[in-house]
Parts: structure tokens; C-alpha cells; sequence
């Protein structure tokens, strides 16, 4: 089945809402202690665009798409602002929050099958968030769900409604599963590494379908992955997040060909391409580290090449540079030129061009 | 979360709601456990130190005093044949913690070992195993205990072993299940490779991985293995005069129950406060011993 | 450590190989054959590294579990050295293929005994082979650790105490004590964040180098296989769909699944969609398809 081409003037958008992460810290509980995981988050989702979050792990990027959907462990804490259309989730009371959270929030995991009932069959999953959320009958939450099923692609709906998550393929469950989270009608999606566990055709049928319905629908789509690569196609903005931060945001294709913070730099660089073989991959010395666990000051400095005695003295605030924004004191220096000069340690700028050393 | 990503960093893993609790929570279950602890120390030492402990002679018959209510020098009263219930329920101790310890000691010598074997040979051998447990399960357990005592003679020996082929089964199914688990784990299957020998990978790699089910299991049986046996001896069953268990303690006061309860309470006390403390103690060994290799 | 000779002959031959998997479907339990593996051959060269590529259900982590010895196959030959391999190997067979071949597992905290210490685990391989007399094996294990770039220290640790990346070395370390000619390596660094991957796909690079041993990768993913192998196999539901040069068959694959495989890469995808922007979503035109299993 193919996806229709949309001509320009009849795009039936309905209208989406904006999601806004305003300074938002969160922390978990450690212990007796409260721990950052997050630090000042800013975000901003509009109604239809896809926002790539990418990073590795202790990046925050899972924790941020919790803390938006309001998941968090026991104990958590959120605070700073949490606003959709401006109303600041954050500041209501919890039953009418969580109320919001689950009819506005989609939200889908990496690997369905440890998450939902095996013995379950793909109907009831499908039919019970909106039995729930939207009072709709039996019959009328199945017949919703079927036309879902049809409207993703996926063939025989009636009978995929009759089976079992095992009797699917994890491609097609994780696309039942994207039905089962758009069935209350959110306005947004979380894909939490939505297809780092499926196949890469799969992936990548996967990811049109998901820009189709953000063209279609207005679904803002906010896309968490560790592929930097895959963000970039498919997202129209990419934030990168290290150590509970942002660090980087671009727009449309620059950061795959343009990135700015080291970090981001370095990412592209150790990544394999299928284009060549390098004699040696740049590695980015040391492990990920999350908020928790970041040094004073910039917290990707001791494994920066570019490093300086001020990025110890404290954390870089954002700022505008080329169209993007960026968390580091060096952002407005190029870079990429200093690499290629050989004045810095270590080979590794841009993405396509790692072809050196 | 996610259990792909390698480098996951600590906090991603759920936090322990325990360690999330209130504190009272933690309060409570910090006495519970010092109770307990107290409770088995003061159990164990009876049985130690029983002649040195106990005010009078356990057999010493007083046929003139018979189900005499709690006096100065009697501290439980006495039973039927007038002998004193304290002193029967410490010299009681002994029995009542060698005949379950001897019960599992059997259970697990006969049952992880064949559990093991079903486990890791599978196929004929499985079958073989876990058809003769089911044979055995097919019987309730108590019932069966009772058929093996009256065929081969009431005694605490013949009691004990009767339990504890009730119990052979029941380990060894648990063994089997743990062990069927960590067999399918990548680095069973890399032992394999190597070329390891079946003993060397059961009892070097798997079994130190399941201690924490062998563990639980078995305090758990300790407890009910007292019960089995308490049961017995109150079916007259178990051990016999002059030798002392809680149970016959209680077979003997079931008739004079109203006219002095202690005969009944103290031993039944007895029972409930080692199970008891047992089963606290060994859930909080577990949950410490959890919580420490949870630890990074 | 040495590098061994270079040998002419192959080191691994595998031939006409078949597996079929028997499953049991409804009440009444009939029957039914899964096809895994159908009539795959492919060879590699002493010091050579060969890939496996193929999505889920492609049969090539089946082809890998039986060259090691961990499945029986149904039909055909394995041979290594020249040697052909049994198919259902006895625990001294185990232990010559161990010296043979050693695999490395996707998951590197689970393929390590989460009750040993990683040095205790590599110091029982070298003792059980007898590579070394005891007073000379501590020694062993410090080289092969140091080998692997890991610190001594590290060595006392238990696997749930050690990074992904640390647990993917020990295991790699572990696999070398043996002294394998042939490492298998499946899924090798997909459960490892980016900046990891960097590392061991340098670190197998080196000890292939080094060591001349020969790798076979299992992976899904071109980019890791065009970095690490020289040649490629690539299947499909079972069966082989293409062979050659990892050059040849990702510049231009020749099978429509293979170019299916390269086309859905993300650096490859772009060329096939355009910028998606709020501004722009009104006139988006995009192809390719939306269904399928």
C-alpha cells in the first residue's frame, strides 16, 4: 500500500497544540537523596513539526520524554514549567494533569513486547485507553481502532485486532503500538527510540509513516534516538542532549553537515558510514556521563578536544550561532577549521568528510 | 528502561520503593527484624543449653499435680502427667530444630542435585525426573508422610525421612526451574563453548547464580517441614516418649485443654514464633543481599 | 603476541548448509517445519573477516550458533582447518573447537557469569585449555586484559559493576585466551552507545591486525560491516541473496533486497526525502511505501 503524495492546498491539519518544556529540572531519588537528571531543559514542540532528541545514555533523553508524560520513578521531582497551548501542566492538580497527560500524550517505547500483556490480544490493547479516556463503547472503540489499523497500512485490521502480540512480527507490533497511542487522538507523540529494535526496512518504513501523520494530522512528533544520522532526515529540528543538557539545536539538515559543538562533532565523527571504510574510527575519549555525575562546569569538558581552563569555571549559557543554538564557550570559533589545521588533538570534524586518520 | 543500551548508567534502573518508603516503614521493619533475630538466638541457645537452662527435669513425673495451672516453680504449669511445661518446651527445642534441619538437609542433597540433572540434560532425563516428582506430588503431602510413618513404625527418624521425600519433589522442581532459566542465558552458553564439563558448569557457574532461590526455598521448607512434623508427632506419629517435641506436646495437652490451656499455648507459641522469626529473618537476608549486589 | 602465518588453504569452509526448526502449532500440536537456514556456503581466508548481513529472520545468527557448535544443523558440512566439524560435538570436541573459534555475544553483561569476577573468568579459560603453567597464568590474564585495553584493577570486577563497553572487552579478552583462529562475532557492539562502538570496532580491528585472526560479523548494520569486513554474505528469510566484496555489494548491490537494505540506511534515506518543516509540510510529497509485515 502506498501513502498518498499531499498536494499543497488541501492538507486537512487539525489543529495541534504547542508544547513547551520551559527550565525544566527534574530529579530522582536516590537513596534519601533527590539527583538531577535533567537540568534546565528548554523545549519547544509546534503543532506538526517533528523534534528530534538525540543522545547517549545518561544524555536525559528518555528522562525528559517521562518527565513530559508525566512517568517518572517514585519519588521524582519535576520543576520548572511544563506548558501545552500555555497551560503549565506542572501547576495542575494531579488527577486533572494525569487526565491530560494520557489524552494529549502519546507516547511509544523502544521494545513493546516488555511492556505490554502478552495475553492481551491486539484489540484489547488497542480499544482500552480509549474505553477509558474517551468513554467510547466497545463497538465503537473497535471500530475506531480498525479504521487506525487501516489508515497506518497495516493489512487485514480485523484480524489483526483478533491476535495475540506474539503472533506479530516486532515491526508490525511497534506499529500497532503507535496505533494503540494515537487512538485517544493526542496531539503529541512521544517516540522513545521508537525503532532502534526493529529492522532498518522497517525503520524506515516506520519513520515516513510517522512524518505522514505529523503532515497530515498536525501530530508534533518528538523523536528520541541515539542516531544522529536518523534525526536528521527525519526530524525538522534536532536538540543534542549530554549530561542532562541541551547542547545543540538545528534546524533541517545543518547538523549532519554542519555540527557546531564538539560534542555533536565528535558523535558524527566515531560513527561508522556505510559510504567507506576508515583506517580508524576517532573515538571521543571517556564514557557519557549523566547530570548526576557531570563535573563543575561545561559537563562534556574533560573529554572535549577544544577544551579551556574557563570551561571548568562554569556551565556555557545557549547561544545563537549560525542559524542553531549551542551550549559552549567556543561556539562563535571555528572549529572545524581548527581541527582541520591540525591545531587540536585527534582527527574528527563534520560527518561526511571523516575520512582522515 | 531500556536493557539494550549498554551503558546504562545506574540511575535508570528503577529506584527501590523500599529505599523510597517512609522512614517508618524502615523503622518497623528494622524491630521486626531485631525480634526475630532475638527470638532464634533465645530458640537455639534452649536447644544448647537445655539441662543448664531448664528449672526441672523434663520427664520428672508428678502424678499428683496433674495440669496444674502457672506457679512459682513451674512458670507454664504442668501437663498431664505433671510435668513442667517449660522445661519440656526448652528441652522441646532440640528436636524441633534437628528434625526440620535434617528434613531439608535430605530435600536439598536428593533434590538440587537431580533438579540439576533434569535441567541441564533435558529430554529423556527431564522427563524421567519430573514424572517420578510428579508421582510424588500426586499425593498430599502430610497423607503420605503418614501412610510411610504407619507402615515402618512411628519414630522421629521415620518421621523425618517421611517428610522429607514429601519434600525431595518440591526442591526439585524449584532447582529445575532456576536452572532451566540460567541455562538459556548467554554465558551458559559460552561455558558450553568452551567446553566445560556439565559439573563444572552447574555447580561453578549456575549454581552460585540461583543460591538466592535455594536460599529462600529453603528456609521456607525448614518452616513447614516444623509444621509437618508437629503434625505427625500430634497425630502421635513423630517422636515418642521420652524423646520431647512440641508436637507431642501438643497431642499430649489436646485433651486437658480446658482445665490448663498452657499445655496447648506454649508449645503452639513455640512453633508459630520459630516460623515466624524464620521467615522474617530470611526475607530480610535476601532483600540485604539483593540491595548489596544491586549496588554499583 | 605473535601473528600467525599467512595460510593459503581456508580456514572456514561452510557448504550447503540447512536448518530446519520444527514447531508446534495448535491444539492438537501438529506440526510445522521453519526453513532457518537453506543452502548457505561461504568461505573465509585465514586473517579474512566475512559479514553476515540480514534484518530478523534472516537465519544468520542460526548460521553462526551452528559454526560454533551452539545448533545442530540439519544438512551440510562446517569445516575448519580443512577439518570437518561434528554436529553435535561431546565436551572434549567442545574443547578443540574452543581452541579454534571463540564467538563474542550481543549482550555483553549477559554473557559474562554475573557471579564471577571478569579475571577469574578469563583466568579459568587459560587454565582449562592448559595454555600456560599455573604458576604463569596470573601473568596470562594481565596480558590478554592489557590487550584489550583494560585496566588491572578492573579485573576484580563482577560484570553488573563494569560499563557495557568494559563488559564487551572482558568478553573479548576471555575469547582470546583461547587462542582462537576464528573469532564470531554476533551483533558485536549494537547493545553499546555510539561513542563504545568507536572503540571496539577499533580494539577488533587492532587484534585482527595484531593477532591475524579472522573475524566473522553478524550484524544488521551496513555501516559497522563496511567499516569491519571485507567481504560480505547477505541473507534473506534463509537463503543466501548475495556474496562478495563489501566494496561491490554496497556500492552496487546487484539483489533487490540488498539494495532495499542499503536505500533504508538513514544517510542513504535522504536523498529520498525532502526537509520536513513546519513551513513546508503543506507540500510534502513522499514515497515509497507505508504497509508491509
Amino acid at each position: 500500500m502506498t501513502s498518498p503524495v499531499v498536494d499543497p492546498p488541501t492538507v486537512t491539519a487539525r489543529t495541534g497544540r504547542t508544547l513547551s518544556l520551559q527550565d525544566v529540572t527534574t530529579y530522582l531519588r536516590v537513596g534519601k537523596e533527590l539527583k538531577p537528571v535533567l537540568l534546565r531543559v528548554d523545549l519547544h514542540i509546534e503543532p506538526g513539526e517533528i523534534v528530534g532528541l538525540v543522545g547517549e545514555s545518561g544524555s536525559g533523553k528518555s528522562m525528559t520524554a517521562r518527565t513530559i508524560a508525566g512517568v517518572l520513578p517514585r519519588g521524582a521531582v519535576a520543576e520548572g514549567e511544563l506548558l501545552l497551548d500555555g497551560r503549565n501542566l506542572f501547576e495542575m492538580p494531579r488527577r486533572a494533569r494525569r487526565e491530560v497527560q494520557a489524552t494529549e500524550i502519546g507516547f511509544v517505547f523502544q521494545d513493546p513486547r516488555a511492556y505490554i500483556d502478552p495475553l492481551w490480544r491486539v484489540g484489547d490493547h488497542m480499544t482500552e485507553a480509549m474505553r477509558v479516556h474517551l468513554g467510547l463503547s466497545r463497538s465503537e472503540s473497535r471500530a475506531r481502532a480498525i479504521e487506525l489499523l487501516d489508515s497506518m497500512g497495516i493489512d487485514h485490521p480485523e484480524r489483526r485486532m483478533h491476535q495475540f502480540p506474539d503472533e506479530l512480527s516486532g515491526g508490525m507490533l511497534q506499529r500497532v503500538m503507535i496505533a494503540g497511542a494515537l487512538s485517544v487522538d493526542p496531539s503529541i507523540l512521544l517516540a522513545d527510540e521508537a525503532t532502534t529494535a526493529v529492522d532498518v526496512t522497517t525503520q524506515a518504513e516506520i519513520v515516513k509513516l510517522l512524518m505522514r501523520l505529523s503532515a497530515e494530522r498536525g501530530l508534533s512528533v518528538l523523536f528520541i534516538t541515539h542516531d544522529l544520522a536518523l534525526a536528521d532526515i527525519v526530524c525538522s529540528r534536532v536538540c543534542v542532549m549530554y549530561a542532562g543538557r541541551i547542547v545543540e539545536v538545528r534546524e533541517g539538515r545543518q547538523i549532519f553537515d554542519d555540527p557546531i559543538h564538539p560534542y555533536t562533532m565528535d558523535l558524527l565523527a566515531a560513527r561508522p558510514t556505510i559510504q567507506r571504510r576508515v583506517a580508524r574510527l576517532p573515538v571521543i575519549k571517556g564514557v557519557p556521563t549523566s547530570a548526576m555525575d557531570a563535573p563543575p562546569g561545561c559537563p562534556f569538558h574533560p573529554r572535549c578536544r577544544f577544551a579551556l581552563d574557563e570551561c571548568n569555571e562554569g556551565v556555557p549559557a545557549m547561544v545563537a550561532v549560525r542559524g542553531g543554538m549551542v551550549r559552549c564557550f567556543r561556539a562563535h570559533e571555528d572549529l572545524a577549521a581548527l581541527l582541520k589545521e591540525g591545531s587540536v588533538a585527534s582527527p574528527g570534524s563534520g560527518g561526511r568528510d571523516a575520512a582522515q586518520g | 528502561m531500556s536493557t539494550v543500551a549498554g551503558d546504562v548508567l545506574a540511575f535508570e534502573h528503577e529506584t527501590s520503593s523500599r529505599a523510597a518508603g517512609g522512614r517508618l516503614e524502615g523503622l518497623f521493619q528494622r524491630i521486626v527484624v531485631v525480634v526475630s533475630g532475638v527470638t532464634l538466638f533465645v530458640i537455639v541457645c534452649c536447644a544448647l543449653f537445655a539441662p543448664w537452662l531448664a528449672p526441672h527435669s523434663p520427664n520428672a513425673v508428678h502424678l499428683y499435680h496433674p495440669y496444674s495451672p502457672p506457679s512459682r516453680g513451674f512458670l507454664f504449669g504442668r501437663d498431664s502427667a505433671g510435668r513442667d511445661i517449660l522445661s519440656r518446651v526448652i528441652f522441646g527445642a532440640r528436636l524441633s530444630l534437628l528434625g526440620p534441619s535434617i528434613v531439608v538437609g535430605i530435600a536439598f542433597v536428593a533434590g538440587v542435585p537431580l533438579g540439576f540433572l533434569a535441567a541441564y540434560r533435558g529430554g529423556f532425563t527431564d522427563g524421567l525426573i519430573s514424572r517420578v516428582f510428579d508421582v510424588v506430588f500426586a499425593f498430599p503431602p502430610l497423607l503420605l508422610a503418614v501412610v510411610i510413618v504407619a507402615t515402618f513404625g512411628a519414630s522421629f527418624q521415620t518421621a523425618v525421612v517421611a517428610v522429607a521425600i514429601t519434600y525431595i519433589p518440591l526442591m526439585g522442581r524449584v532447582v529445575r526451574s532456576a536452572a532451566l532459566v540460567e541455562r538459556s542465558k548467554s554465558y551458559v552458553e559460552e561455558c558450553r563453548l568452551q567446553g566445560y564439563g556439565a559439573w563444572r558448569i552447574l555447580f561453578a557457574h549456575m549454581m552460585p547464580n540461583i543460591a538466592r532461590v535455594l536460599i529462600s526455598q529453603t528456609t521456607l521448607y525448614f518452616a513447614y517441614g516444623l509444621l509437618d512434623l508437629s503434625a505427625l508427632s500430634f497425630l502421635g506419629l513423630g517422636a515418642q516418649p521420652p524423646q520431647i517435641d512440641w508436637g507431642g506436646m501438643l497431642e499430649n495437652a489436646n485433651q486437658g485443654v480446658f482445665q490448663s490451656p498452657t499445655g496447648v499455648v506454649f508449645p503452639a507459641l513455640a512453633i508459630v514464633l520459630l516460623v515466624v522469626s524464620l521467615n522474617f529473618m530470611a526475607d530480610w537476608a535476601l532483600d540485604y543481599e539483593g540491595r548489596k549486589a544491586g549496588q554499583r | 603476541m605473535q601473528a600467525r602465518e599467512a595460510v593459503v588453504e581456508m580456514l572456514l569452509k561452510v557448504e550447503g548448509l540447512y536448518k530446519d526448526f520444527r514447531l508446534r502449532s495448535g491444539l492438537l500440536g501438529r506440526s510445522s517445519r521453519l526453513h532457518a537456514v537453506k543452502n548457505v556456503s561461504f568461505t573465509i581466508p585465514a586473517s579474512g573477516s566475512l559479514a553476515i548481513v540480514g534484518e530478523t529472520g534472516s537465519g544468520k545468527t542460526t548460521v553462526a550458533r551452528i559454526i560454533v557448535g551452539l545448533e545442530t544443523a540439519t544438512r551440510g558440512v562446517v569445516e575448519a582447518d580443512g577439518v570437518a566439524l561434528s554436529s553435535s560435538p561431546g565436551p572434549d570436541e567442545r574443547r578443540r573447537r574452543a581452541r579454534m573459534m571463540q564467538m563474542v555475544f550481543q549482550n555483553p553483561v549477559l554473557s559474562l557469569d554475573p557471579h564471577q569476577e571478569i579475571g577469574r573468568a578469563v583466568h579459568e579459560v587459560v587454565a582449562f585449555h592448559h595454555l600456560r603453567p599455573r604458576e604463569s597464568c596470573d601473568e596470562r590474564v594481565h596480558e590478554l586484559l592489557a590487550a584489550v585495553g583494560l585496566d588491572d584493577r578492573l579485573g576484580a570486577s563482577r560484570p553488573q559493576n563494569l560499563s557495557g563497553g568494559q563488559c564487551q572487552r572482558a568478553a573479548i579478552a576471555r575469547a582470546l585466551a583461547a587462542e582462537p583462529e576464528l573469532l564470531v562475532l554476533d551483533e558485536p557492539v549494537s547493545a553499546l552507545d555510539v561513542s563504545t562502538q568507536a572503540q571496539i570496532l577499533n580494539l577488533l580491528a587492532d587484534l585482527k591486525a595484531a593477532l591475524g585472526i579472522s573475524l566473522l560479523t553478524i550484524s544488521h548494520d551496513l555501516a559497522l560491516v563496511r567499516q569491519l569486513a571485507d567481504d560480505v554474505v547477505v541473507m534473506c528469510q534463509g537463503e543466501m541473496v548475495e556474496s562478495g566484496t563489501v566494496d561491490d555489494v554496497l556500492t552496487n548491490p546487484q539483489h533487490d533486497y540488498t539494495r532495499r537494505l542499503v536505500e533504508a540506511v538513514p544517510e542513504m534515506m535522504s536523498h529520498a526525502l525532502p526537509v520536513t518543516s513546519p513551513a513546508n509540510h503543506g507540500g510534502i510529497e513522499i514515497a515509497g511505501s507505508a504497509g508491509g509485515p
